[in-house]
């Protein structure tokens, strides 16, 4: 009993970075019906542009809008460049060119930055904050969840009360109907492909310090965001929160009580799509059934 | 017959290759041919049924591995490998499984963490893989007594086992089932309303991959002496799809261009003009670039030029289709 009060605590921030990464594959694949393989290494991009390219050499303030612009620059540059017209091919063409690029930016990040893993420096102070009982929580650990809920109602804001969120909506509805209204819908695709990245960066940024700078590692974030996605269903934002707190702290519950076994974490979010895919019908999860 | 000649032709480059070539050369070229056996996996599951698959060098990794271990308990390679590959039968069955339900797409992430899953927890485990990060060792086999040690004489090992392998596919693509899992992949829906068995279709298709996987795997073993855990990552999966997208996702000869690509190449070059991993970059930037305007890969690029110089001016509309030998 003694370990669990904190394990949902690491598994709640755990869940808010796995939250950042879903966000974006939800918007993409509601606008685009397009799994983005790449979106993870869009993310690994920018926080090696973040912690090697800026940080260093500027106070934060600056590098982190400036590795965000960036990272939402090249999702819009894959889309407008790469995605559109392989998707008029096929939907299976623009999947694999997402492949490509999640095999090439790795590629590319390694030989720009001499490759290997790095440690980076915390993005914010370790001071604990709340103590009480068995229970520890970490003022970075509080910043984490605060910067996922923000950016989250950001983005429900956006979505419910601007002019290109209603846009956004009536292409996730129907394009062609949009398209009738009069919807720039390459605009619209373009707009969540940007909104996708800046997502991948954040999470790429604030994940770092946790598991250190690796740009494999990164790359692969592709997969937990994913079975966070699809256990809230691709459907919602907020079901996709709801769908990260299950992977994320279902995943901790895991290492905490069955550590014996090795590797159960990282196999949690593999086991967990698997049975997600063969339980659940069609664009449901977890979040529609409870 | 044109088609045909092409087929003939490459083969008997493949057969005569080691004339010509060094040692080593041989060596690489036996990788090659190894890893495309390997790829006529994806060629069936993404390129024949359209579903992604990031999960293909764990079927390798699992086909070396455990040939190895039962070579460790005494076991004729003869049998162990033959026994490794019938074993991935039900590991490709349990990859498919998703894919029964209509949700093609999502069930690229589900391979990918798959592999994920492979190769953090499988390949860890003592028993499978002696737990060390070493690897585990093989020796070339002989067989009736004939010696197999030099690399000329495994690559006619390897280029056997890909001419039956490659025949199989063949044979499949022009099969009923081969026509179901094009239908399935062209339009899911309709191929199920005209009343074809998607989900075994599915099934086959994903069990094949994973043997193909696995037989490339047993023969990877002793081939490279050692075997290591790191080879099997998930971006080394991920890495063949995007090499199987540039050579040809549906096609014999893109497979063994994709191996070619692989693993003969990178050996080659080395390092050109002093840029790092260019093995890696040139055929991620092709593929992004083909997708665009002949998904069907470098395989079909004769094809796509001659439909492009008999028309005035545009491409033909680039529905992957099989480049049928």
């Amino acid at each position: 009993m003694d370990i669990f009060v904190p394990l949902v605590v690491s598994g709640i921030v755990t869940g808010s970075l796995y939250f950042l990464v879903a966000a974006g594959l939800v918007v993409v694949y509601r606008l685009s019906r397009i799994l983005n393989f790449a979106h993870g290494s869009v993310g690994m991009v920018a926080a090696y542009v973040f912690f090697v390219g800026l940080w260093p050499h500027m106070p934060m303030g600056l590098a982190l809008p400036l590795a965000l612009a960036a990272s939402a620059a090249l999702g819009v540059f894959i889309e407008r460049f790469t995605i559109r017209r392989a998707n008029r091919q096929s939907a299976l063409a623009a999947i694999i060119v997402t492949v490509g690029w999640m095999t090439l930016l790795p590629v590319l990040v390694s030989n720009i930055t001499e490759g290997g893993t790095r440690v980076v420096p915390q993005l914010f102070p370790k001071t604990q904050i709340i103590e009480w009982g068995s229970l520890f929580v970490t003022a970075d650990q509080l910043i984490v969840l605060a910067i996922a809920i923000t950016l989250g109602v950001g983005f429900w804001a956006l979505l419910r009360y601007t002019t290109i969120g209603l846009q956004m909506r009536a292409v996730a509805t129907s394009p062609e109907g949009a398209a009738l209204l009069g919807v720039n819908v390459n605009f619209v695709a373009a707009v969540s492909w940007g909104v996708a990245g800046v997502f991948a960066g954040v999470a790429g940024i604030l994940i770092s310090p946790f598991i250190n700078l690796s740009n494999v590692t990164l790359t692969l974030l592709v997969v937990p965001g994913y079975a966070a996605a699809l256990a809230g269903g691709l459907q919602s934002i907020g079901a996709a929160f709801v769908g990260a707190m299950v992977v994320g702290i279902g995943g901790a519950l895991l290492r905490g009580y069955g550590s014996d076994i090795t590797g159960l974490q990282e196999a949690f979010p593999f086991l967990l799509i698997m049975l997600l895919l063969i339980v659940t019908r069609e664009e449901t999860g977890v979040a529609r059934t409870v | 017959m044109r088609v045909r000649s092409e087929i003939l032709a490459g083969g008997a480059a493949l057969v005569l290759a080691p004339l010509f070539l060094s040692n080593f050369s041989d060596y690489l070229l036996a990788w090659a041919i190894v890893s495309a056996i390997a790829f006529l996996g994806l060629t069936v599951v993404t390129g024949l049924g359209g579903q992604i698959s990031l999960c293909q060098a764990s079927f390798i990794g699992f086909g070396a591995f455990f040939t190895g271990l039962l070579l460790r308990h005494g076991w004729s390679f003869w049998l162990a490998w033959p026994t490794a590959a019938l074993l991935a039968v039900p590991i490709g069955i349990l990859v498919g499984l998703p894919a029964m339900r209509l949700r093609g797409v999502h069930l690229g992430v589900a391979t990918l963490g798959f592999a994920v899953f492979f190769n953090e927890v499988v390949f860890r485990w003592s028993w499978l893989t002696g737990g060390s990060e070493a690897g585990v060792n093989f020796e070339r086999p002989s067989l009736f007594g004939f010696d197999l040690h030099s690399n000329t004489r495994y690559y006619f090992l390897a280029l056997v086992v890909f001419a039956v392998a490659a025949g199989l596919t063949v044979r499949l693509q022009r099969s009923v089932l081969g026509r179901s899992l094009r239908a399935m992949r062209d339009a899911e829906r309709g191929a199920m309303a005209t009343g074809l068995s998607i989900e075994r279709a599915k099934l086959l298709a994903f069990s094949l991959s994973a043997v193909y996987g696995a037989v490339a795997g047993g023969l990877l073993g002793p081939l490279l002496g050692t075997v290591v855990r790191r080879s099997f990552d998930p971006i080394a999966s991920v890495v063949m799809l995007a090499l199987v997208g540039v050579a040809g996702l549906a096609s014999v000869p893109g497979a063994v261009i994709a191996g070619l690509l692989l693993n003969y190449l990178p050996g080659q070059l080395g390092t050109v003009a002093g840029i790092k991993n260019v093995d890696l970059i040139i055929p991620a930037v092709m593929l992004i670039i083909l997708m665009q305007f002949a998904p069907d890969g470098l395989a079909a690029l004769p094809r796509h030029l001659a439909q492009w110089a008999g028309r005035t001016g545009r491409l033909a509309p680039g529905r992957p289709e099989e480049a049928l030998p």
